[in-house]
């Protein structure tokens, strides 16, 4: 598990990102951080692996104390960052060097992968595409079998294919011991493939749900005629037609769209929070 | 392989640096080699001087001891780069097992390997100048000497390594400066105000208990200090720095 609690951070000479910044992750799902430029994502990130420490507050990932950085825990953190250098080596060579250190890797898991992601182990990474070396970082960090696998904006520079294959190995190696998180901007890449969803606004946690309870809750609509005006959470112009998000009166589990439920968080927050608060179970 | 010091992961991560690093190594060792082996044979063709062996062994040590200064400045370079610093960090190892990776590779082997092509180089310069029953002569007190004070300053650079996120090197230098002349200013100070601009004075008899002190200082305290708490107090704040590193 992962915990943050009470957390105050600020870069030197700027106004504080976080303040009382709490957040629980539990394992086996998969979450989806989504935040605008800014927002403090992937700030967030790295407290959780130990990069950055925060002000006051406590950053705990699978009982360990994050900013001390103990190879114990760093062994169940895999990050991939949005940009990176690597080493001009080939594939194996810097799997031969680096997986060592992370106990529970495993060598056929990743040929299965570089397979699946179409990567010639023999290869340089030099040679690489930056999508082609987002690939193979993401092979090489599942399998490391890193039961915290944090990935920002994983999508950027993968093809059409290669987002459908990302998606599909992430949601396979998913585990009842594994947490994954996936900061990204492009919400529709983590369609079908996330099961919670935290946004951050201005360094503060501002909806936190579990996608069950977020397609039972609320419904996406992409024309509001005829709704009636009390039931509409968030409404936005889409091709000429109001969009938005309404009460899910009817209960049944409806579609979620991740760019409307982002966008009407950001305008409106407490209004779909407090949807979310007023619900009434009906057993 | 969870405690801070495991001897396994520490030799897969001086593993890990020294692969990485290996062709940039190589092309150093091999570019200031080619360099002074033309200096060493243009100085050996056209010089008479019976010295010149010796002063060529002087100009040896000048690049070994400012070579492995720049080398030690440069051994945290991945921490600092913005686009690899997140691996190094995140790196499953210690921070005291990447101190004493770093320290093994720019102390114990640069000076080997460096001394290496020390004996090599001076072994041609001395063939070149054709005295080469001088070549025994040039390993003698100074040159250990001088292996023993680049083992105990690079330390110096090793901080700054871990200090400075750019121009390592250049910064270090430039913070040895500032020091020196702080020390400096300090003492000129404090003998300015005990002693004032009337030179020292000491009453009837204390003058020689006053120089044994100064001569137990000189001689006994401040080699002490040098050789054995100057470096591992430098490693041991290095050590902090890296610990409380962040990106």
């Amino acid at each position: 598990m992962i915990a943050l609690k009470d957390i105050h951070f600020r870069y030197k000479k700027n106004k504080p990102l976080f303040e009382n910044l709490n957040l629980t992750l539990e394992p086996c799902f998969i979450y989806g951080l989504l935040g605008k430029n800014g927002a403090g994502k992937s700030s967030l990130l790295k407290h959780i692996s130990g990069l950055l420490y925060p002000d006051s507050g406590q950053c705990t990932v699978f009982g360990f104390d994050a900013p001390a950085r103990k190879p114990a825990m760093l062994e169940d953190i895999y990050m991939i960052p949005e940009e990176f250098n690597l080493p001009a080596i080939s594939l194996s060579n810097y799997v031969k060097t680096n997986g060592v250190f992370y106990s529970k890797f495993s060598f056929n898991q990743l040929q299965a992968y570089l397979a699946e992601f179409e990567l010639d182990e023999n290869a340089k990474l030099s040679t690489l595409s930056y999508g082609q070396k987002k690939k193979f970082l993401i092979a090489f960090g599942l399998a490391t079998n890193a039961r915290l696998l944090i990935l920002d904006e994983p999508t950027n520079g993968l093809d059409i294919p290669s987002k459908s294959q990302f998606r599909k190995i992430m949601a396979a190696s998913l585990d009842e011991e594994k947490i994954i998180i996936v900061s990204t901007h492009q919400v529709r890449d983590l369609e079908n493939l996330i099961d919670n969803v935290v946004v951050l606004e201005k360094g503060h946690i501002v909806f936190n749900r579990n996608m069950g309870e977020i397609s039972e809750k609320l419904a996406f609509e992409y024309n509001l005629a005829g709704v009636p005006a009390e039931e509409i959470l968030y409404a936005e112009d889409m091709h000429g037609r109001k969009a938005g998000i309404v009460k899910n009166i009817a209960g049944h589990d409806a579609r979620v769209d991740l760019e409307l439920l982002f966008n009407g968080i950001v305008k409106n927050a407490a209004g779909i929070n407090e949807h979310f608060a007023n619900y009434k179970y009906e057993y | 392989m969870n405690t801070e010091l495991n001897f396994k992961r520490l030799g897969f991560f001086l593993k890990r640096q020294l692969y990485l690093n290996f062709s940039s190594m190589w092309i150093a060792i091999g570019a200031i080699l080619g360099l002074l082996l033309i200096i060493s044979a243009l100085f050996a063709y056209f010089n008479d001087n019976p010295d010149i062996v010796l002063n060529l062994r002087n100009l040896y040590l000048v690049v070994y001891m400012l070579g492995g200064y720049i080398f030690t400045s440069k051994v945290f370079d991945e921490m600092h780069a913005p686009q690899k610093s997140y691996m190094f960090l995140t790196l499953p190892v210690s921070a005291a097992e990447k101190l004493l990776a770093a320290w093994f590779i720019t102390s114990p082997v640069y000076v080997v390997v460096a001394g290496l092509v020390m004996v090599l180089l001076s072994f041609i310069s001395a063939s070149l100048a054709g005295n080469v029953e001088a070549f025994p002569y040039l390993f003698d007190e100074t040159f250990f000497n001088c292996v023993g004070v680049y083992m105990v300053t690079q330390a110096v650079f090793f901080l700054g390594a871990t200090t400075f996120r750019s121009n390592n090197f250049l910064k270090t230098v430039l913070a040895l400066i500032v020091v020196a002349l702080l020390i400096a200013a300090y003492t000129g100070l404090l003998g300015y105000i005990l002693f004032g601009n009337s030179g020292m004075r000491f009453e009837e008899g204390k003058a020689n208990e006053f120089e044994k002190t100064a001569e137990f200082v000189t001689n006994t305290v401040i080699p002490f200090l040098f050789w054995f708490v100057f470096a591992p107090f430098l490693l041991l704040v290095s050590y902090f720095k890296l610990k409380e590193r962040q990106v």
